[in-house]
């Protein structure tokens, strides 16, 4: 589903007063249209570690991100960033440093949101955002746009969970476990490895992998983006 | 931006041959591959396409066909395909294909071929000039540990006796007989230590604090020589305060110091009590590992029973030639010379018994005794070549045919009781058939030369490596007729080639199994049949074919290449392969015989290591190649 137009123009016009820079690159660079065939579209795995699962309420401390380009995984595009931790106030990471790892203190050392999601917003310029239940990502990205720069984020998403419901209940009865749709389960359907390390990084590239496994398996070669766009 | 593709790096260094690259190329390599995912049955790469990448398989499998069809080799993870394209630049000669859903990372062109000008071990990996690759295989296999066996063993590991001591007011007297009834050339005199309780059990148990020794020398030269009282207490005679060596200490310590100060003997002393005492006749021991020791000793045997135990010691030997850095080569010279040196023992023992030999004979060995090439499974292969009677048509009169049917009899079974089992095919000097004068012998050769069926082909093997253990005067011409023979003759050759090609190595190893050229895995790895049998029989074909005499492997393909009639290279290739199957070979075997295991040919894949398995794979498809050539020479067909 597309965004409604409104948004969509909300954005063209923000640009207009936005200073030079990855914003505004961002939001000036047209996204690939619907009809752009998967061989040749350009998609950009994200994956984000934040403080809970509440994007008004939680915040961003790292992303990933790793270029796909039509079925080609770019891992020299791959870029990371861990958001210091200013913004989280006395309340820190908190409990959620036991799943993402990152403690206040490699936050102090990390950049400030405003730069971390410009670097992001570069990588992503021009291309369709790719994650595994990507509503999170969005949510998160656009959540921090507003507050940040009062701006509502355009993306087109293709969300590998949602490919993965396809892959394994291809009917309209059977609904799959949920177990199944998670990130490390799907991969292993397809014997993808497991990575070393989990970080928002190698759960980018894990994404990304498992998007190239599933246009494979559901046969899209040949289709273009109106088939995976969520 | 510092990205760390830690999860891509790791997967690169725990596969070879990434793992050798510092760890600084390592880091900087991830970031310049791309990813991509081929379905189940996808066409990779076809033939005759330049390839767009080095491929490295990180999930799923790939299957490598050359331009018929068949199947070259398989990928699994961590391996690589589409670099000699790569490297070459130029179209591919295998098609690649997706056996399962496959995960790849792929390396341009470009930068691989800048780790290979850069990186000389990574370049080795892909290097096919395989001599090179596999003799540097071969010398990492044969120093799995380095440094001396025997310099390494600790007194603790010789001393096994008790020490015989006894207290410093014991007479002379006594302490002589005890020596006398000990079989003892030295004993250790000792104290009670006065800190210790001391009841009657304690004083035969537990030895008190050394304060001297006294050896069968000082008997002799102090009391004998000098007239010493043999009642005065034996800490008349004793040498007070003796060096002494701890039980940690390594041999060679021990064996130092007994040659520094003249002494023959050395207490062991642990926290202040003898609990042992080295001699240098211990170390002597320790030393007999060693060949020459083994062939002298079973020279020496007077009877049957000695002899078995004096090979006995063989599976031991070839233990410690394995640990050592002995090649394969040498330790199938070594087992041949002590099968050899068994041999001429039972000969001798047999005349002894039976009488002088009624004429002159030949006891030859023949397969890879004959080859000097004996392993510790080895079946017994012999034959007896006799001379020739007034008429040559007449063959032996039977009255001398009893006698060495009788000599082939008592070897052949002492060989099997020392360890050689009879030849189940019943090639042995005490089958009629295999005892037989030289002109029958030159009429059997000959129709198997002029004749090549199956009965020759099956002979080949055997018959064509005869070497000569007595009597090689007899046999000399008789070979030398045998070469004339076959040198050059197309369809006897043409014969054994076909058959050198029918064994078919296996194409390498896939997840753990050893992958056969259908595409099918199986457990074991059979040395002989996958490896050591076709090197045998193309290193045959080529010395046959050029005439020469030699019949041990190496020495066949290293002649053959000096007359022409393969490569240097392709003798190079095959010598490395031959030796790193036989180290293969030699090592299982000892670790039988470590195990109390039959020996036998069968390695499991899984107990072979990355690198061996790499080799292994280079060692077969050396023998393929060797076999395509042999197949083109001599126009056989229907070769893959």
């Amino acid at each position: 589903m597309g965004w409604p137009f409104g948004a969509r123009a909300r954005g063209r016009r923000a640009s207009g007063t936005l200073p030079e820079g990855p914003l505004r690159a961002y939001l000036s660079t047209p996204q690939p249209s619907s009809r752009t065939p998967l061989a040749a579209l350009p998609l950009l795995a994200v994956d984000l570690e934040t403080t809970g699962l509440d994007p008004r309420r939680d915040r961003i401390i790292s992303i990933g991100w790793v270029p796909v380009d039509g079925t080609v995984i770019r891992l020299g595009g791959a870029g990371q960033a861990v958001v210091s931790g200013e913004e989280l106030g006395e309340r820190g990471v908190g409990q959620s440093a036991t799943l993402h790892g990152l403690t206040d203190d490699r936050l102090r050392a990390g950049t400030p949101l405003a730069a971390a999601v410009g670097v992001l917003l570069d990588a992503l310029a021009g291309r369709v955002l790719l994650a595994h239940h990507a509503g999170l990502e969005a949510g998160f990205l656009q959540a921090a746009c507003r507050r940040l720069w009062d701006v509502r984020l355009d993306l087109t998403v293709v969300d590998t969970m949602r490919l993965h419901r396809r892959v394994i209940a291809p009917g309209f009865d059977d609904e799959p476990r949920g177990d199944d749709l998670r990130l490390w389960n799907a991969r292993a359907r397809f014997g993808l490895p497991v990575l070393g390390a989990h970080d928002a990084l190698h759960d980018a590239l894990a994404a990304a992998e498992l998007y190239l496994a599933q246009v494979a398996e559901l046969g899209l070669e040949g289709a273009d983006l109106r088939a995976v766009r969520s | 931006m510092n990205v760390e593709l830690t999860g891509i790096r790791d997967f690169l260094a725990a596969h070879h041959p990434f793992d050798v690259l510092p760890p600084a190329v390592l880091d900087g390599l991830p970031e310049r591959l791309t990813s991509r995912y081929f379905r189940r049955g996808t066409v990779i790469l076809p033939a005759g396409r330049p390839t767009e990448a080095a491929y490295i398989l990180r999930s799923g499998a790939v299957d490598i066909t050359d331009a018929n069809g068949v199947l070259a080799d398989r990928c699994g993870e961590g391996g690589a395909f589409g670099v000699s394209s790569a490297r070459d630049d130029g179209p591919s000669r295998f098609t690649m294909t997706a056996l399962e859903d496959s995960l790849a990372l792929l390396m341009t062109p470009e930068d691989f071929r800048h780790l290979l000008r850069t990186q000389p071990e990574f370049a080795r990996f892909f290097d096919e000039q395989s001599a090179e690759r596999l003799q540097a295989a071969v010398e990492a296999l044969r120093v799995p540990e380095a440094g001396h066996e025997v310099l390494r063993t600790t007194l603790r590991g010789i001393v096994s006796r008790e020490p015989v001591s006894v207290d410093e007011d014991t007479p002379i007297r006594a302490a002589a007989r005890l020596m006398t009834d000990r079989r003892v050339s030295a004993l250790l005199v000792t104290r009670p230590a006065a800190d210790l309780p001391r009841s009657a059990a304690d004083a035969a148990e537990t030895p008190g604090v050394l304060t001297g020794i006294v050896t069968d020398r000082d008997m002799r030269r102090l009391v004998v020589g000098e007239g010493m009282p043999a009642e005065g207490p034996v800490s008349a005679i004793m040498t007070p305060r003796p060096i002494t060596i701890d039980p940690d200490a390594p041999a060679v310590e021990a064996m130092l110091t007994m040659m520094q100060r003249g002494f023959h003997h050395l207490p062991v002393v642990e926290h202040g009590r003898p609990i042992g005492m080295v001699t240098s006749g211990d170390i002597m021991r320790l030393q007999q590992a060693n060949p020459v020791a083994v062939v002298g000793a079973i020279a020496a045997c007077q009877d049957l029973d000695s002899l078995i135990a004096a090979r006995s010691r063989l599976p031991g030997l070839v233990r410690e030639l394995v640990r050592q850095d002995a090649s394969s080569a040498e330790i199938g010279r070594i087992v041949t010379a002590v099968g050899d040196a068994v041999t001429r023992t039972l000969l001798r023992l047999a005349e002894a018994e039976l009488g002088p030999a009624p004429v002159p004979y030949a006891w030859v060995a023949l397969g890879s005794q004959g080859r000097l090439e004996l392993g510790l499974s080895s079946d017994q292969d012999n034959a007896l070549v006799l001379p020739d009677g007034p008429d040559p048509a007449a063959g032996l009169d039977p009255a001398a045919d009893a006698w060495f049917a009788e000599l082939a009899e008592r070897v052949t079974a002492g060989l099997a009781a020392c360890g050689h089992p009879l030849c189940p095919g019943d090639i042995m000097a005490s089958n009629p058939a295999w005892r037989l004068t030289r002109s029958q012998w030159r009429h059997v050769f000959t129709r198997w030369i002029d004749e090549p069926d199956a009965e020759a082909v099956l002979h080949a093997d055997t018959f064509f490596d005869m070497r000569a253990i007595t009597g090689a005067d007899l046999v000399d011409p008789l070979l030398a007729a045998v070469r004339r023979a076959t040198a050059g003759n197309q369809r006897f050759l043409a014969r054994l080639a076909r058959e050198a090609v029918s064994w078919v190595p296996p194409i390498g190893f896939f997840r753990g199994f050893v992958l056969d050229r259908a595409g099918q895995g199986s457990r074991g790895l059979d040395l002989k049949v996958g490896g050591i049998a076709p090197i045998v029989q193309i290193a045959r074909v080529h010395a046959l074919a050029a005439g020469l005499p030699e019949v041990n492997t190496a020495a066949r393909l290293s002649a053959a290449a000096a007359t022409g009639t393969i490569s240097q290279r392709r003798a190079d290739d095959l010598r490395g392969a031959y030796e790193l199957i036989g180290h293969l070979r030699h090592r299982h075997h000892s670790e039988q015989a470590e195990r109390g295991v039959p020996a036998d040919n069968v390695i499991d894949p899984a107990t072979l290591s990355t690198i061996d398995q790499h080799s292994l794979r280079d060692a077969f498809r050396i023998i393929k190649e060797a076999e395509q050539e042999l197949a083109f020479t001599y126009r056989l067909h229907a070769v893959s």
